[in-house]
């Protein structure tokens, strides 16, 4: 992983059109502020991580136990038929 | 055709118009691009989201609506881009159910990162949205309370 040191006030740039600027020092947090693309997404990483540990433990699930699952759909009230 | 053994289904073929294309994988596992919906009709329920590239790997989905009504969520430019959506196009979410083992009772509901489809071009997603939502929406909060009449009238509101 690069590190680098940066103070408040100063930033970096990852390629052409990413800028990331430390906003702000306060205790034991920093604000950062992010400019990039409207159609890059940023998210926090722990966001990301939970969800991918969730996919993980998602991948256990024993097919005997779907059945009783069934009980938890709630009964339609849209007008989108199932398929026959 | 896709040929494939699985751990749950044993061996499967799989049409080639049944195959989901990721591009991106889920999110954990970038490298199984190809997944097939098995079992249920839509709209019906549980279905399995099959690997195509690891017969181990399957996660129960559901359709977010069944559980969670009020669930509407905004999907990115970006995502629908990846996608291949167009106009007209038939676009699924669904949700991916934990269920620990051996408790399928404490089973949940992913609703922080749905999966999008485009039924119409095989083109599937993962998604992580930007509101917050539950990564582990309990199941049984969809189930109607008959033992107990605590129905809110405000929440039956939300059905319709």
């Amino acid at each position: 992983m690069l590190i680098l040191t940066r103070k408040e006030g100063e930033g970096i740039r990852l390629g052409d059109d990413i800028r990331i600027v430390l906003v702000q020092l306060r205790g034991n947090q920093v604000r950062l502020g992010i400019e990039c693309p409207k159609n890059m997404r940023v998210l926090r990483d722990e966001l990301y991580q939970a969800v991918c540990k969730e996919n993980l433990a998602a991948m256990a699930a024993d097919p005997t136990h779907v059945p009783d699952l069934t009980i938890h759909i709630l009964p339609q009230t849209s007008n989108d038929s199932p398929n026959p | 055709m896709v040929e494939i053994v699985t751990s749950r289904f044993g061996p499967l073929e799989i049409p080639d118009e049944d195959v989901l294309t990721f591009q991106a994988g889920l999110i954990g596992f970038s490298q199984h691009t190809r997944f097939s919906l098995l079992g249920g009709g839509r709209g019906l329920g549980y279905e399995w989201l099959q690997s195509l590239d690891d017969g181990n790997i399957a996660f129960v989905v559901v359709q977010p609506g069944l559980i969670k009504p009020d669930y509407h969520i905004q999907i990115q430019d970006d995502a629908l881009h990846e996608i291949e959506f167009q106009e007209g196009d038939d676009v699924v979410v669904l949700s991916i159910v934990t269920i620990p083992p051996n408790e399928p009772e404490k089973a949940t509901v992913n609703l922080q990162g749905p999966l999008i489809i485009n039924a119409t071009r095989n083109r599937g997603k993962q998604i992580i949205l930007n509101e917050s939502f539950p990564i582990r929406y309990p199941l049984n909060s969809a189930k109607p309370e008959v033992e107990q009449e605590v129905e809110n009238p405000a929440q039956t509101a939300v059905n319709t």
